[in-house]
């Protein structure tokens, strides 16, 4: 009988073995306030242990009571079902504590293999890679890379009128260790730094996390909070305010419902509204805010260029369209009020509330001062057309102008006029004879003949960027050797010959080999001419110069002079020469050289006014000169050399004057 | 009771202070085109014509070249920045207004005058003409005010043909100028440009123009924080240039 009884047991337990193990699924009864369940691969029910009529199944943990709560702890292979959801794939020492409703209160899950946990009571799914550890207490989950993947995935749990999740998973990528989620409303905030779908989060300070709200239902970003640099869709968003920058997504925006937040809407390609204070929003690459937005540009003349535009609200309100410039490039109408900033790289446009005092408190006016200063020190960027104040300030091409036309800031770099205004102001007849007069020649007049020539600019500038030498001082010194000269409007000037016919030489049969050899050595030695340059050309008994390199001679034999003065005088005394001088004696010691003085042999051009300059001034050099003159006072006179500065400036100066007109 | 003889003598007093007035009008009208001359003669004219004449060309063309070089006839040189070949003042640097004041502004015109009356007037021309001059020491004295730069100049000039001699000293001239309006608009942009160094007020500026009828430029010097002011009347025959620096 015994055995009997015994045997039926063992096949009792068996039959229920094999019943619970076919639903990985047993009932099992445990009591006390602590012991483990073993690995078995079989899930027991143990609801009734944490709380009445609970559905929760457990194998392969150890549990012990802690006061009402019941926590958890994973063995190797331990997985439990809460409430239809499993946990499994999940690391030993992992644990979760339940309340005794059964909700979860705290978990430390680190995952034994890639896996997902869906929290309920939180409303969030999420799935991780093998190692990556998950920590869920107080309604906020804190993930941790911790030698697994760096991509996490999330669905916001989201359900439709039939009880379906139609919520999405998306894929976050962790950029730091850390990812944090906490609930918020009808959404979560996300912190950390991360990237998901088309945006990029971070902290604004170093080592700082950025944070999002991101909704459940769209699984967009509606808001930015303070500290967070967030890049949406190519739009970047720098947040310093603590009352953070909502971000709206309707057509129908209208930003006097929003007056005293911060907020950002574009809806469509067209328009954006931004209002607020404490926040940077950088548009250059916000291609699918302005479609046809391009963020480089050649400039006729000067190249390509790039350009940027960015927005800093201080406290006011502003809204950006775009409108169609004359060359079918994008512009901006920029109408505001109150404080912001405008930044196209190329300049910053500040708008200012005018404020008064009444009663003892600053109070606005409704008035506001608009403000601009250059921001491009070497001239690289290039700025967006832009109307400013519905159309009452213009900027066009860096200039800004008032609608009636009148300049007020010409923010063109040196050589960027010297286009603008060749392109724009072709010399009057008045000022042809002026410069006649004054220069007693008509060696700048070329400078009529060549007002578009586009080319020359670009040539002039390129070869004096080449030997780091301005553009200026190159076109000046091209215009002495009468580069641009012609006697009479039915011959050509040289620039004339070469432009269309590039392989034309110059200076043939006029020096000897041995005088350019020795000076073209001389430009090699001291590296402003490259060893594998083929500026120089065989002929007969000559050397001669190809046109297209003549301007990269030029300029190199500028800076030598430059280099020369430098020895002469010590780098320190010409370092504290004002550029008058400088320009002075670079180009002294150019025509020195050109005289056949003991400087090298120079092919480069004997025109009468260089000759004359050479026939009075012929035999000194600068170190000389100071010591003669040092202290006598006249070196440091302004009005020492009058006229042989006169003499060398006067013409540049009255193209300067045309310049910049 | 009247008596006769009294009526006849208040008549006769009446006539003599009539020829009085007449006389003292005549006179008036007679000497104004020489005033403040000492002694002077047609032969004296030429001279007197010519220097007048360039007195008033001399100022104007003064105005014009204090004002190209903001307010100065010699810019000081550790307040000064080379731009291109045009030497320019700082009228702000280092946190500091370094404008000069209107009375320096006219005192700078006066050395301008001083420096360059005589290469105008030409007085070896003259010399060759026959004349003999002697010249004192020039001294100019200018006021700006109003649409008008008002100067008197002391130029004590001996001029002797053949027997004659005759003496000139003093010249006073007004000459319409915007140099004032100019000015003060100039005054105002650094004004504004002081409450947020490195920026230029484009508001302001057109306030400006609107207000003291100018046309002002502003045109940032790539490599370094300065701005090159450009200021000119309407008329942009007088053009004012300061720099700026934060």
């Amino acid at each position: 009988m015994k055995v009997k009884i015994i045997l039926f047991l063992l096949i009792s337990v068996l039959l229920i073995g094999i019943v619970f193990s076919a639903g990985e699924t047993t009932t099992s009864t445990i009591s006390g306030t602590s012991g483990t369940i073993e690995t078995t691969g079989i899930l027991k029910q143990i609801g009734e242990w944490i709380g009445k009529g609970l559905n929760i199944l457990a194998d392969g943990v150890g549990f012990k009571k802690e006061g009402e709560d019941s926590v958890f702890t994973f063995n190797e292979g331990g997985k439990m079902n809460i409430n239809g959801d499993l946990f499994e794939n999940i690391k030993e020492d992992s644990s979760i504590k339940l309340s005794s409703s059964g909700d979860i209160k705290f978990a430390d899950l680190t995952a034994s293999d890639d896996t997902s946990f869906n929290f309920k009571g939180f409303g969030d799914e999420i799935k991780l890679s093998k190692g990556n550890r998950l920590v869920y207490e107080n309604n906020e989950i804190n993930i941790f890379k911790n030698g697994g993947k760096e991509t996490i995935s999330l669905r916001q749990n989201v359900f439709d009128d039939n009880g379906n999740n139609i919520g999405k998973f998306m894929d976050i990528k962790m950029i730091g260790d850390t990812f944090n989620i906490k609930k918020s409303g009808e959404g979560n905030i996300f912190n950390g730094n991360f990237e998901f779908g088309d945006n990029k989060i971070s902290g604004l300070a170093e080592n700082g996390i950025g944070r999002v709200i991101v909704s459940k239902k769209e699984g967009r970003i509606t808001e930015i909070l303070g500290g967070t640099d967030a890049t949406m869709n190519g739009v970047d968003h720098k947040v310093s305010s603590s009352n953070g920058l909502k971000i709206f997504y309707e057509g129908d925006f209208n930003p006097l419902e929003h007056a005293g937040e911060n907020y950002f809407n574009y809806a469509g390609r067209d328009k954006v509204y931004a209002g607020g204070s404490g926040f940077t929003t950088d548009l250059t690459q916000s291609t699918n805010i302005f479609g046809d937005m391009k963020t480089a540009k050649v400039v006729n003349g000067i190249g390509t260029k790039t350009r940027d535009l960015s927005i800093t609200m201080n406290g006011g309100d502003l809204e950006i369209s775009k409108y169609k410039t004359g060359d079918s490039d994008l512009g901006f109408n920029i109408n505001g009020k109150g404080d912001y900033v405008i930044n196209n790289g190329r300049e910053i446009i500040e708008s200012r509330d005018v404020t008064k005092i009444v009663n003892g408190k600053l109070v606005p006016t409704g008035e506001s001062l608009l403000y601009v200063r250059a921001n491009d020190p070497d001239g690289s960027l290039f700025s967006y057309d832009m109307k400013f104040n519905d159309g009452n300030y213009i900027l066009e091409d860096d200039i800004f102008k008032h609608k009636n036309g009148a300049v007020i800031f010409n923010g063109k770099t040196f050589s960027e006029n010297i286009v603008y205004n060749r392109q724009n102001f072709p010399l009057t007849t008045e000022e042809i004879t002026e410069i006649e007069k004054q220069t007693g020649d008509d060696t700048f007049l070329d400078y009529t003949y060549n007002l578009k020539d586009e080319l020359l600019d670009k040539k002039i500038l390129e070869s004096a960027a080449k030997v780091n030498i301005s553009g200026e001082a190159l076109f000046s010194t091209l215009a002495g050797e009468g580069w641009f000269y012609r006697a009479d409007k039915d011959s050509l000037s040289v620039w004339d010959k070469y432009k269309d016919n590039p392989n034309q030489e110059f200076y043939p049969g006029e020096v000897s080999l041995t005088r350019i050899q020795g000076f073209f050595d001389e430009l090699k030695n001291r590296g402003l001419i490259s060893p594998d340059s083929s500026i120089m050309v065989n002929s007969v008994g000559t050397k001669r110069i190809r046109g297209e390199d003549i301007f990269d001679f030029t300029a190199a034999t500028v800076k030598y002079c430059e280099l020369l003065v430098k020895d002469d005088i010590g780098e320190k005394e010409y370092n504290a020469m004002t550029d008058n001088e400088k320009f002075f004696w670079v180009t002294y010691y150019y025509n020195s050289i050109g005289s056949g003085s003991d400087k090298s042999k120079s092919a480069l051009g004997t025109n009468a006014l260089t000759k004359k300059r050479e026939e009075t001034y012929a035999s000194v050099n600068a170190k000389d000169y100071i010591a003669n003159y040092e202290n006598t006072g006249e070196y440091a006179d302004p009005k020492m050399n009058a006229k042989i500065r006169e003499a060398i400036l006067l013409g540049a100066k009255k193209f300067f004057q045309i310049i910049f007109r | 009771m009247i008596k006769r003889g009294n009526k006849k003598g208040q008549v006769t007093i009446f006539i003599i202070i009539a020829v009085l007035v007449v006389a003292i009008v005549a006179i008036f009208f007679i000497f104004r085109g020489k005033a403040g001359n000492e002694s002077s003669s047609s032969e004296a004219s030429p001279i007197y014509t010519k220097t007048i004449s360039c007195l008033e060309t001399t100022t104007q063309e003064g105005a014009k070249y204090i004002a190209l070089k903001g307010g100065n006839y010699e810019i000081p040189e550790e307040l000064s920045l080379v731009y291109f070949t045009d030497e320019v003042p700082y009228y702000y640097i280092n946190s500091q207004k370094t404008m000069p004041s209107l009375r320096r502004v006219e005192r700078e015109l006066e050395k301008y005058i001083t420096a360059n009356l005589d290469s105008c007037v030409g007085f070896e021309g003259f010399e060759e003409q026959g004349f003999e001059i002697k010249k004192g020491d020039l001294t100019v004295n200018v006021g700006i005010k109003g649409k008008n730069i008002h100067v008197y100049a002391n130029y004590p000039l001996s001029i002797k043909k053949g027997e004659d001699t005759s003496l000139l000293g003093e010249f006073h001239l007004d000459i319409a100028s915007n140099i004032e309006e100019v000015y003060y608009a100039c005054e105002d942009i650094l004004n504004s440009y002081s409450l947020k160094p490195g920026f230029v007020c484009l508001t302001c500026l057109e306030d400006t123009s609107d207000k003291y009828d100018i046309i002002a430029r502003a045109t940032p010097l790539q490599g370094r924080n300065a701005i090159w002011f450009s200021v000119s009347d309407n008329e942009e025959e007088l053009e004012w240039r300061f720099v700026v620096e934060e």
